[in-house]
């Protein structure tokens, strides 16, 4: 007998996690290799995820409605010979995987599928500190308005929480037994690995660096314009990625660098010497479920847009995959932060010590603005950056920050 | 073969009304088919008599419409949608794998990305222009959502599809808030653009993005007449005489 670990494994480039909707075994079970175990959903999809081997389903983790992200456990299978892979390290999602799924047609949701609250589920409360039931979409809400979903009551099926409950609750109508009652008790989080380091890289850069902010906006109607057409079918032809507003910023950053060296340097403040790079090796600031990586884009200077754009999407998923090496994680001159549609309007990011600069893209979104004494409507995006005082000056900065506006703003000016 | 020039072989299953229950389950026979590589990919073409789907979201939502609308669940991704007259429903029973690889292989997030720019190059070749939104997956025209997508996997192979909505009843899809959106966001093209289509202009213009965009070259075409009774679908093919594909496809109707 020898233990088996099913991994969620990868679905696509750029889905990191997907939501448990239907389990279609549960512990006790026997399994047949190719039969389905879980349904789990993306945006737009649902993914029948078969079993891999013959055997007896000892756990499944994952109630109906959670997230599970890519790589994470799903179930521990006794297998009665040899196992595929013994137990760890269980294979860590190879595309492969996915080929996978069943070869029975996908059952309907078992409405049995375990609620984790009372059968009536209505305004109960988690008494065991189980993860609250949301869509994505409810979730990504409440993150966005800071409402901690442990504290919502959820109405939906099963004590799912839909948008209505947000509602209440953000206008303080929750149900009492939601937000009123007094809860005690506290949970330490060790702060160990990479959150550790985490923390002492940014305590390093603040307490060391006097750090200077500047902000701007910038007109990307003519980018968006740009970016349009290049990822049409059209133009795109075989190029296998999207284009973001990303590797645009990259190019016209490594651009701009050029032309402000000083920005494009490190500060080793013990020798204080400031050592200018010729090459523009960007860090790329990257979450991971294992907290923030920054995997690096080699000589930006040299690449074209699709080029950067591939190597962003490869270097991201291999952060995410932890199968980055150390020299993909190391040697930016300069750094790049993007929350993406979290970005928000604008932050005071800390530069990636020992750089002396770092710029944050917000979020793109049409906005009223005046052009020549009138109303129109431009997409817009704020830039932020922070600069090490000590050795950038702040004309220094702010001329960086203007350059690459001029050339996001005139796209054709990136490639000439 | 290189993945630039690569296509796959693709039948068209056209249909002119079909009730959706009866669809959904000949969309699994046919992905039980494709998945054991009996058949090559397979694109179905028909529209629904009105009937509201809801996907897993919906389900698990809790959500339905308001009274007055006939429901039936599916196991797709995606809320609630909206079928009926004046709506082409598209459905690719499609392989996403295989040698050469090709865009969108192995990758639901890309497929979606291909799905979109197949209905948005087809509506621009109808002299409609219609984007893609952050809102929601799907094509939009201004603020109002026109085109859905809802897909459900197994082994690589893709059931269910897209939705357009060309020229929808009165205010069928509007009264709804479809795939959660606020009540009127979705509506057809003929209210968005004031452009009013016929549905074989619509299809006309995807068959002709279909090599382009999902690398799919027809090799063969069958179709279905109208069975409102519900029982049993039978393709006919329009050219019997074609080599193109060598099997019945009505042969290998399931055992069950």
């Amino acid at each position: 007998m020898s233990r088996f670990t099913f991994k969620l494994p990868d679905i696509g480039e750029g889905v990191v996690e997907g939501e448990i909707v239907a389990w279609h075994v549960q512990p006790g079970d026997a399994i047949a290799e190719d039969a389905p175990i879980v349904d789990v959903m993306t945006d737009k999809a649902t993914v029948t995820i078969p079993s891999v081997v013959d055997g007896k389903i000892l756990e499944t983790n994952g109630t109906v409605g959670e997230m599970v992200a890519v790589g994470s456990e799903l179930v521990v299978i006794e297998t009665s010979g040899e196992s595929p892979v013994e137990d760890e390290p269980s294979q860590q999602a190879e595309p492969a995987n996915v080929a996978v799924v069943s070869s029975t047609a996908v059952k309907q949701a078992p409405a049995e599928s375990k609620p984790l609250i009372g059968p009536n589920g209505a305004s109960a409360r988690r008494s065991d500190g189980a993860r609250p039931i949301a869509s994505p979409a409810v979730r990504r809400r409440a993150r966005e308005r800071g409402i901690d979903l442990g504290n919502v009551s959820g109405t939906g099926r099963g004590g799912r929480i839909v948008d209505a409950d947000l509602e209440m609750f953000a206008a303080g109508t929750a149900t009492p037994a939601a937000s009123r009652q007094r809860r005690s008790g506290t949970t330490e989080v060790p702060v160990v690995g990479l959150r550790r380091r985490i923390a002492d890289k940014m305590a390093t850069s603040k307490r060391t660096i006097p750090h200077f902010a500047y902000f701007e906006d910038v007109d990307i109607t003519e980018l968006e314009s740009l970016r349009q057409y290049l990822n049409s079918a059209e133009y795109q032809g075989d190029h296998e990625v999207k284009l973001t507003y990303i590797p645009f910023v990259m190019l016209a950053l490594a651009k701009a660098l050029q032309r402000h060296p000083q920005c494009n340097a490190h500060y080793d403040d013990q020798r204080q010497v400031v050592t200018q790079h010729a090459a523009v090796h960007l860090g790329i600031a990257t979450q991971t479920d294992r907290g923030l990586y920054v995997p690096v884009v080699q000589h930006v200077e040299a690449m074209d847009v699709w080029l950067a754009a591939k190597e962003v999407v490869r270097l991201a998923q291999a952060a995410r995959d932890n199968t980055a090496t150390s020299s993909e994680l190391s040697g930016s001159t300069f750094t790049l932060t993007s929350l993406g549609k979290m970005g928000g309007l604008g932050a005071t990011p800390i530069i990636n010590y020992p750089e002396v600069g770092i710029i944050g893209l917000h979020k793109a979104e049409e906005r009223a603005v005046v052009r020549d004494g009138k109303i129109v409507i431009r997409r817009m995006m704020n830039l932020s950056s922070s600069f090490d005082h000590r050795v950038v000056d702040g004309a220094d900065g702010a001329a960086l920050v203007q350059t690459v506006k001029r050339l996001l703003e005139n796209p054709a000016t990136i490639f000439v | 073969m290189s993945a630039d020039l690569a296509q796959r072989d693709c039948l068209l299953l056209w249909a002119d009304c079909l009730p959706l229950p009866l669809l959904d389950a000949e969309m699994k026979r046919l992905q039980q088919l494709r998945m054991a590589d009996l058949i090559c990919d397979a694109l179905i073409l028909v529209e629904h008599p009105e009937i509201v789907t809801l996907g897993r979201r919906a389900q698990v939502d809790n959500i339905a419409p308001p009274p007055g609308y006939e429901t039936y669940p599916l196991d797709r991704g995606g809320g609630i949608t909206w079928h009926g007259p004046g709506q082409l429903t598209v459905y690719p029973i499609f392989a996403w794998r295989g040698e050469p690889k090709l865009p969108g292989d192995r990758n639901i997030g890309r497929i979606t990305d291909l799905l979109e720019e197949w209905i948005i190059r087809a509506l621009d070749r109808l002299g409609v222009t219609a984007n893609t939104d952050e809102r929601m997956r799907g094509a939009w025209i201004g603020e109002h959502k026109i085109a859905s997508i809802g897909l459900a996997f197994s082994r690589w192979v893709s059931r269910h599809g897209l939705t357009i909505n060309y020229n929808t009843p009165n205010t069928r899809v509007e009264s709804l808030a479809c795939c959660g959106l606020a009540e009127s966001t979705t509506t057809s093209v003929a209210k968005a653009a004031g452009i009013t289509l016929q549905r074989a202009q619509v299809e006309t213009a995807l068959l002709e993005e279909l090599p382009a965009v999902l690398r799919r070259k027809l090799v063969g075409k069958m179709h279905c007449d109208s069975d409102q009774s519900g029982r049993e679908i039978r393709w006919q093919d329009e050219n019997p005489s074609s080599p193109s594909f060598g099997f019945e496809l009505n042969e290998l109707l399931p055992d069950s």
